[in-house]
């Protein structure tokens, strides 16, 4: 009798468990609503907005991984998202991802940064200490962060004026990746790239480097 | 008086060790060399120098001997490498044995991995560890390799080492189980003590990128001269991930890039962890508790991409016994198995310390496996950092975590906090391997990746020869519905035995070496073939293991010697956990490619996604193949195959 008081109260803990992480999961790009939306890219199987007056910067982790599993729920610290609303630095933090912090940050500060167009930005991006862009995806309502490189798979004959734009290839393995320019919207980007290399045969997929969480974990 | 002791040695001044170099069979160049300062000649550098690029230096031998106390004050308790049954500062033995038999390899051949090339992709290294140091060659566009800082930090471009926000730095125990210098007067030794590092920190957060992948895999200067690469990270995904992923693509053209076309065409070595996911995977707890229920592994090894591809040997974890470590993970994609441990907690030590508090420890809320040795190597310098260091011996935490006396810097060879005896995982195994292939490679340079592949399957030690798998009954109290949702050992019709649990079994170095210097076998031209496409929608019937058979035919005149099979797969269900793959191939062999159970629970599809089977090695490949669908009815699924490719490589 005890036994099965117990087991179920351990169900209906991890369901309760199990449907807060899923809510909080599905909120992602909820929280970040009434951001509005300073670059959108829509082509290629990607569906983006950077958003506007929200930078995500690096938070530490640490995980106790010798607990055995399932014996305290206690345990389940690692959600892949949390909100709070507090910050040591000062900070208003919406939302919390794998290594990840997004916090709001003054429009005025956000925007000073975008003045420049792509004819004058080579060998310029948005500085680190700033935070990235934050960015959700349209398709699946994650959230995650630009890393301003935009990949593109191409054949040797890839070119780009140097003068606009940064980018360092790869041509043994046939990648280029593409700084984006401060100020410079992703879609003029990517069409310039596209216009320089007039012959669809030199590029084969064009992808914005999103990443939605630094996931590969040391073992 | 264990409290007395650990008081004395956190409060001890740090002493400068003596340093030895020592000579070992006539082969050996190093002789013996007291310092009165201290610091030896080769952990200056001196020795590297004034021999490096030499082809002289090439051909050195140098010998480790590691029940040699005062040249390698921790080769005694380093259990991966020689076996005694030590308890290595943790509460259970191990068995005598149970290692990679790589200590007559050491001592008496004198390998030592000299020559060899290995990069370190990981969190870090900590360049100047009084251990790495002399394995390290670390000038930009100087040296053949060096290391790149991916990080936003104040340390040089070259220097990935740790900073004091870190805490620990997995990179650096990496980095020691793979080539700590040996013979030094202080330490232990690597698997390869005489190999050359480099690292490149591309795991640390902030600097995972597409380009940086790229860099440390093989495609920038600094790391184009690697011939091994050591990947201990994973991801840990509970569902499909594009394989058009930024941190999946790169990894995955950089294999391909550096299989064809480094070491001057014979092919870079790229090694990487199975994964630690037997009883975890991702937040969601839900998912894994069927795979616990059948002890069967929650994470499958080919749960994305780069785990899935011939060029990549991947590594799974054993324990200081001598089977699969509690937490690694298995499947059909795993190559071999090395040492891994388990979490090396002396669990008197522990009761000893809680006891001061009147406060008793639950055993039972830790893995049963806590007591078992971990390995040993370095560490985080000094003892502020890192997994050994002072700690607050008021707070109960802060005992469980540093876990025994070794890490409480209370034992004489570890008084500085430079090693630690608590690394793990198949991070750990990785390494281990990576630092074998070394030994293999200085024992015959002139082997492609594929012979090296080739010399594991050939070799490797079954362990674990009893292994049954795990049957169970789809319905329960009906014997017809009994289902084999994990194999033990299988026998292929190639001769090669293969297990999902150990891939072709423990890395055995000795044997591996005297078949590298001996090798003659050809593999001839790799060629890859692919069938096309075949797209279904077939109900797959619940809770019946006969499940649902799909065929592909590989005509004669495109069989190959199979080195790999690899399919890509479509399906759908209400809940995925439900789904299981089998593949037969024509000579009747199966291997479950996707243990049903799995952690992909509760998502819904995969689509085109890629499974790697290492069980058919050696087989031919022509004929027709069977793919068995099933589904298993624990969550009463719906489940639709959708089709499905088969590719092989090899060769005529």
């Amino acid at each position: 009798m005890k036994k099965s008081v117990l087991t179920l109260g351990l169900c209906l803990s991890a369901a309760l468990y199990t449907t807060l992480a899923i809510a909080e999961k599905s909120k992602e790009s909820e929280v970040l609503k009434n951001y509005v939306a300073e670059d959108q890219y829509n082509e290629n199987n990607q569906n983006i907005s950077v958003l506007s007056g929200v930078r995500a910067s690096l938070k530490k982790q640490s995980e106790n991984n010798f607990k055995e599993e399932n014996k305290k729920l206690s345990n389940y610290s690692s959600l892949d998202s949390d909100f709070t609303s507090s910050d040591p630095s000062g900070d208003k933090i919406l939302l919390k991802k794998d290594a990840l912090n997004i916090f709001q940050v003054d429009s005025m500060t956000s925007s000073s940064e975008r003045k420049k167009g792509v004819s004058s930005a080579a060998d310029e991006q948005v500085p680190k200490k700033l935070g990235y862009r934050v960015v959700v995806n349209n398709n699946t309502g994650k959230v995650g962060v630009l890393s301003e490189k935009i990949i593109v798979k191409a054949s040797n004959e890839f070119k780009l004026d140097k003068n606009k734009f940064t980018y360092k290839g790869y041509p043994a393995v046939g990648y280029y990746i593409v700084d984006i320019p401060v100020g410079a919207k992703i879609t003029d980007v990517v069409r310039e790239i596209k216009v320089e290399n007039k012959a669809d045969s030199v590029i084969e997929s064009i992808k914005v480097e999103v990443i939605e969480n630094f996931s590969k974990k040391p073992l | 008086m264990i409290l007395n002791k650990k008081q004395i040695s956190l409060f001890s001044v740090p002493v400068i060790a003596i340093s030895f170099l020592s000579s070992c069979g006539k082969t050996s160049h190093e002789s013996a060399n007291l310092k009165s300062n201290g610091f030896s000649k080769a952990e200056l550098g001196l020795d590297l120098n004034s021999e490096t690029n030499s082809a002289a230096n090439k051909r050195k031998k140098f010998c480790t001997d590691l029940d040699n106390a005062k040249l390698n004050p921790l080769g005694q308790y380093q259990w991966h490498l020689k076996n005694t049954g030590q308890k290595a500062f943790a509460s259970e033995a191990g068995i005598a044995g149970e290692d990679i038999n790589v200590a007559d390899v050491l001592k008496k051949q004198c390998l030592s991995g000299n020559g060899i090339r290995v990069a370190v992709v990981d969190s870090g290294m900590e360049v100047d560890h009084q251990s790495l140091r002399p394995n390290i060659e670390n000038k930009e566009f100087k040296t053949k390799t060096w290391s790149i800082n991916f990080r936003d930090n104040r340390l040089a471009s070259n220097d990935p080492s740790p900073i004091a926000d870190d805490e620990v730095d997995h990179g650096t125990m990496v980095a020691g189980i793979i080539g700590m210098r040996s013979n030094l007067g202080f330490g232990g030794s690597g698997v390869a003590p005489r190999v050359k590092l480099s690292a490149y920190n591309v795991i640390s957060d902030g600097a995972q990128s597409f380009e940086n992948f790229i860099d440390a895999l093989g495609g920038s200067d600094a790391s184009k001269e690697n011939d091994i690469f050591n990947m201990s990270y994973g991801f840990s995904n509970a569902e499909q991930m594009e394989e058009s992923h930024p941190l999946i693509a790169s990894g995955a053209v950089a294999f391909r890039y550096g299989a064809r076309q480094l070491r001057d065409g014979k092919g870079a070595l790229y090694v990487k962890s199975a994964g630690n996911g037997f009883q975890k995977l991702s937040y969601d707890f839900r998912k894994c508790l069927k795979a616990i229920e059948l002890n069967i592994s929650c994470q499958n090894s080919n749960m994305n991409l780069l785990n899935a591809m011939p060029e990549v040997i991947v590594a799974g974890a054993l324990n200081a016994k001598g089977t699969k470590s509690s937490y690694s993970t298995t499947g059909a994609s795993l190559w071999v198995s090395s040492p891994g441990g388990e979490y090396g907690v002396d669990k008197e030590w522990v009761e000893d310390n809680y006891a001061r508090f009147s406060s008793p420890i639950n055993w039972k809320q830790y893995r049963a496996t806590i007591g078992e040795p971990a390995i040993i190597t370095t560490d985080f310098s000094g003892t502020r950092y890192g997994m050994s260091k002072m700690h607050d011996a008021n707070n109960l935490e802060d005992i469980i975590n540093i876990r025994n006396q070794f890490n409480a810097l209370d034992t004489d060879e570890n008084l500085d906090g430079n090693y630690t005896n608590t690394m793990n995982g198949t991070s750990s195994a990785a390494p281990v391997t990576s630092g074998s292939l070394a030994l293999i490679l200085e024992a015959n340079p002139n082997l492609t990746w594929r012979d090296v592949k080739y010399i594991l399957a050939k070799t490797s030690t079954k362990v674990d020869p009893n292994l049954q798998g795990t049957k169970v009954e789809l319905v329960k109290g009906e014997v017809n519905s009994a289902y084999q949702v994990e194999q033990g050992w299988v026998a292929n019709a190639a001769g090669f035995s293969y297990s999902n649990w150990y891939g072709f079994g423990r890395v055995n170095v000795g044997e591996a070496v005297k078949l590298a210097k001996n090798y003659d076998a050809s593999l001839g031209n790799y060629r890859e073939w692919s069938s096309q496409y075949y797209a279904a929608k077939i109900a797959v019937p619940k809770a019946d293991p006969k499940g649902v058979d799909a065929k592909i035919n590989i005509p004669n005149r495109d069989g190959l010697n199979i080195e790999s099979i690899q399919i890509q797969v479509s399906a759908e269900s209400t809940n995925l956990g439900d789904l299981g793959l089998e593949i037969t191939s024509p000579s009747g062999t199966k291997s479950i490619i996707w243990n049903v159970g799995n952690g992909f629970a509760y998502s819904k599809k995969i689509k085109n996604m890629t499974m790697q089977s290492n069980a058919f090695y050696g087989e031919k490949s022509e004929g027709v193949w069977t793919l068995k669908v099933i589904n298993a009815g624990f969550y009463n699924s719906s489940t639709t195959f959708n089709g499905w490719k088969i590719m092989v490589t090899g060769h005529k």
